[in-house]
């Protein structure tokens, strides 16, 4: 089990050692921290994403919500960071992005040099790397790793841990870059990760019976709502409205 | 309808050519491959009071006015295998047509490239279009013609029947007036005392002399009516030429807007207009991707919480 394999010490170290670094000793400069520097993202864009994320009914304080798609390139990690940032702004609280997708690799899309991840954390190869996503000082990021062949196996131990509700213990606010469903053999482990999901689908390009194909594999009643992205619609605003 | 208009936005450029520039083309080369021209006539149509037969066809409506009237009756006859038989052969007397393919093609749109209209109480117009000046004035000449000819062969036919009825009715009113007349000079013959003027004395006598003047006065009135109806059937001709005045001749009309073959011209707009719907719907059908937030609500059952506008920067996610 993943669980025996990841002791909860070590997670709470790594944890209190991202969000509370020991202060150098004297004399001694402090340490280089690695940081994640994803993309920019433009207001708008965070603004949508705050919208997405305020329509999704928490039953507490803490959020944990999955984000999905149907297929690849639709947006969805740009989506999910995208929420991370609109709801660690709201919030002020400490908000982590953790990346699911164990079959791509997203360190260049976060700005990162090839590191371990997730996925070497779980196959006990590696530490856990918790990074720091400037410029709010309270996002963080849990990189999935590089790309690996046996994702299924990975994400199994993924679904068996308990990183989730650990992760809740000092990140009110998870983010989970879930694969896309239907690019991947394990969709159904994919929904066990978290009880709200929302579905990312791109405007134009993702097949509505692959969306309807997705919505079955991961049940309504788990899907919170759909977010389209990339909505580019050239029918004139006042002609929308009498449509 | 919304995936529709969007359809119709997002490929504006296709359906602009669809829709302007392929029926703008199409109607050049309708101007460059179906030249057209349009003859003018005009028909002044009257009824003489002077005269004690109308020359009307029967079947006239009697509260339709002479022009209205003559339209009817042109467009009837118009549409009739006569007609177009007759004026074929009127044509080809005159050497109208270049080819029997132009004939052919002159002759199977005649209905529908003249069009007759009463302009006013009394005077109608034919507006004809063709492919070339002749054949439009002759066509108009032809059919003026053959109208004339059709109405007067009417006439003939009607009166040839009534001086028919006549001319019996005529003959039995003879025959009775002699065998009254020999039944008064038997009588006369056996009463050689009886007079004329004692008829009023004479019942007999009397009965035989009424008979006979009643008699001779059907017989001379039947004969004014023979008369009347012989002299009508003689002048017929000259009565329609009376009645049915050429006041303008076929002439071509009309500068280059009315020359233009509107007929292809539409049938090309509508055509364009046909193939752009036709690309609209095919291309909805074959869209399947999530367009509208409506379509997907209610496809999925699920709903749409944001709808973000499209990032260029998307290209360098992983996914």
């Amino acid at each position: 089990m993943a669980r025996e394999a990841q002791p909860p010490m070590q997670l709470a170290h790594v944890m209190e050692t991202a969000l509370r670094p020991l202060p150098p000793a004297p004399g001694f400069a402090m340490a280089p921290r690695e940081h994640a520097r994803p993309i920019s993202l433009p207001p708008w864009f965070i603004d949508r994403c705050r919208q997405a994320y305020l329509s999704v009914s928490f039953p507490g304080p803490r959020r944990v919500l999955g984000i999905t798609s149907a297929l690849r390139g639709e947006g969805k990690t740009t989506v999910a960071l995208g929420i991370a940032t609109a709801v660690a702004a709201d919030t002020g609280e400490p908000t982590i992005l953790l990346e699911c997708d164990l079959e791509t690799s997203s360190d260049e899309f976060f700005g990162l040099t090839s590191g371990p991840g997730l996925s070497d954390w779980l196959e006990d190869e590696q530490a856990l790397r918790i990074l720091r996503m400037p410029p709010l000082a309270n996002t963080y990021l849990i990189p999935a790793g590089g790309a690996r062949p046996d994702a299924a196996r990975v994400f199994y131990r993924l679904s068996q841990s308990t990183i989730v509700d650990d992760l809740q213990r000092e990140f009110p606010n998870v983010i989970i870059d879930l694969p896309p469903l239907l690019s991947i053999a394990y969709s159904s482990l994919a929904a066990k990760v978290t009880e709200r999901i929302l579905l990312v689908a791109r405007y134009g390009s993702t097949p509505i019976d692959d969306l309807e194909k997705a919505v079955f594999l991961l049940g309504r009643e788990r899907i919170s709502g759909l977010v389209l992205n990339g909505y580019t619609s050239r029918t004139p605003r006042w002609l929308r409205r009498l449509l | 309808m919304a995936k529709y208009v969007e359809i119709l936005f997002r490929h504006r450029l296709r359906f602009l050519i669809l829709l302007v520039v392929l029926p703008a083309e199409l109607a050049l080369a309708c101007i460059a491959l179906f030249p057209h021209q349009t003859a003018v006539s005009s028909l002044w149509v009257d009824t003489p009071a002077y005269i004690s037969v109308s020359p009307a066809a029967s079947g006239w409506d009697q509260y339709l006015t002479p022009a209205e009237n003559t339209v009817d009756a042109l467009n009837q006859l118009r549409s009739t295998n006569a007609f177009v038989i007759s004026l074929q052969s009127s044509l080809d007397a005159s050497n109208t047509f270049q080819s029997a393919g132009e004939r052919d093609s002159v002759l199977s749109t005649l209905l529908t490239d003249m069009v007759v209209t009463a302009s006013g109480s009394h005077l109608v117009v034919i507006n004809y279009t063709c492919p070339r000046a002749p054949i439009c004035t002759n066509v108009v000449a032809s059919t003026e013609q053959i109208y004339h000819q059709w109405l007067v062969d009417q006439e003939t036919a009607q009166a040839k029947v009534a001086i028919d009825f006549y001319t019996g009715q005529l003959a039995d009113a003879q025959t009775k007036l002699r065998s009254d007349e020999n039944a008064l000079a038997t009588y006369l013959a056996s009463h050689p005392n009886a007079k004329a003027a004692d008829a009023s004395l004479i019942p007999e006598l009397d009965q035989l002399l009424r008979n006979e003047n009643g008699d001779t006065q059907a017989v001379s009135s039947l004969q004014q009516q023979l008369d009347d109806t012989e002299l009508t059937n003689a002048a017929v001709g000259q009565l329609d030429s009376t009645v049915l005045k050429v006041v303008d001749p076929p002439r071509i009309v009309g500068g280059r807007l009315s020359s233009l073959p509107k007929k292809q011209m539409t049938i090309a707009a509508v055509a364009s207009l046909v193939l752009a719907v036709a690309m609209l719907v095919v291309m909805a059908w074959s869209d399947r991707s999530a367009r509208e937030p409506k379509d997907i609500e209610s496809r999925l059952q699920i709903p749409v919480v944001a709808t973000i506008h499209d990032l260029t920067l998307m290209g360098a996610a992983d996914g």
